[in-house]
């Protein structure tokens, strides 16, 4: 069936550059580019390679088997491999030292698997080099915590005030009432009480 | 009073909608120039496609504050809805709808220092363009402005049914 014939192909074999495919760096420094690969049914004499603005080939290497670390066959001489296929992931990933401004554009990182009928996958990570790294500015995000924080902290504050308030009332008026239960002597406390009662559910309505 | 309470809360979903419109298109200022016309709103200057704003370093707090304001008369009136729809189930009869009044009140002081801002600093020239003229999120935001007023107002002073 040709359909599945191509979802087996798209699948099986996957190259990732991680989160984001963008990646800056500074002006005279060591740059890692990431690169990973997943299979499916396992590789065997897996070549990868590195290409830059799709023509410029600057590493090429094999792996034998998952047991394997890679072999180089060419590589530019400012191009270092630092990753690592025994491990749980396959990490293709290079860094490419002493960077200039003319290193700036495409990096495509290139897998050809020949155990899954030489399927090939690749991504592409885009390098800038700035002159100097700047910090992203985060004024707006301060001027809205500030605010609605700000805010809670006002509404949390009126409620505060509020209740005191209410509980010194409260306390007042049962301090006068008190005084009045007891002067009317010992007729009745329940309706005292109840009278007593009617008069403090006042103020909150109020 | 009902008929009243439901016309409110579809102006006040309206003006979410407009608050959440004015803020992300980029059609606050619009000018016409040698390669067609040029729009700058709050984040980007778009022509066919859109760019970085170019704000001179004079005006950057500026249009930060108005961003942040603006973001946050969002989320006010989307928690003044909230609110509504709360108070809505839980409040007694006969009572009023203060906490949304009071938010959507908040909302509205954010909106007008939002506007002010804007309309002090940013509505003089406009760069790179000639006969620069208000587009229709500066429109939409001060439309806004009147409503969260108006829907304020009478949540503090409508009662529950």
């Amino acid at each position: 069936l040709p359909g599945l014939h191509i979802l087996a192909i798209t699948l099986a074999l996957e190259v990732s550059v991680g989160k984001t495919n963008t990646v800056m760096a500074l002006n005279n420094s060591n740059v890692l580019l990431p690169c990973t690969f997943t299979t499916c049914i396992g590789f065997q004499d897996l070549v990868f390679t590195w290409y830059f603005n799709s023509t410029e080939l600057i590493y090429h290497g094999k792996i034998k088997n998952k047991a394997t670390e890679p072999t180089l066959i060419w590589h530019n001489p400012r191009v270092e491999f630092v990753g690592s296929t025994t491990k749980k992931d396959n990490n293709i990933s290079i860094v490419l030292n002493g960077v200039e401004f003319s290193d700036a554009g495409k990096y495509t990182c290139h897998v050809k698997n020949p155990k899954e009928r030489n399927a090939q996958h690749n991504a592409t990570i885009f390098l800038t080099v700035v002159h100097k790294m700047v910090e992203t500015d985060n004024t707006v995000t301060l001027i809205i915590v500030g605010v609605v924080g700000g805010l809670i902290g006002l509404l949390i504050l009126f409620m505060l005030i509020k209740r005191v308030v209410l509980f010194i009332i409260k306390k007042t008026q049962d301090g006068k009432k008190e005084c009045l239960v007891s002067s009317s002597g010992n007729d009745n406390t329940e309706n005292g009480l109840a009278g007593s009662k009617a008069e403090q559910k006042a103020p909150p309505k109020a | 009073m009902l008929v009243l309470l439901a016309g409110i809360f579809v102006v006040h979903i309206a003006t979410v909608i407009m608050l959440f419109v004015s803020t992300i298109a980029n059609v606050w200022m619009v000018g016409s120039s040698s390669i067609g016309t040029i729009s700058t709103g709050l984040w980007l200057l778009c022509n066919k496609t859109c760019t970085q704003l170019p704000v001179s370093s004079q005006d950057e707090a500026s249009l930060k504050a108005v961003q942040a304001f603006m973001i946050l008369s969002i989320i006010f009136s989307v928690v003044a809805l909230i609110l509504f729809i709360i108070q809505l189930f839980t409040l007694e009869k006969g009572k009023r709808f203060y906490m949304t009044g009071a938010v959507m009140l908040v909302c509205w002081m954010c909106i007008l220092i939002a506007v002010s801002i804007y309309t002090a600093r940013f509505t003089g020239t406009m760069v790179y363009s000639t006969n620069p003229h208000h587009g229709y999120c500066f429109i939409l935001a001060w439309i806004c402005f009147c409503f969260s007023f108006i829907t304020g107002i009478l949540y503090l002073v409508l009662r529950k049914k």
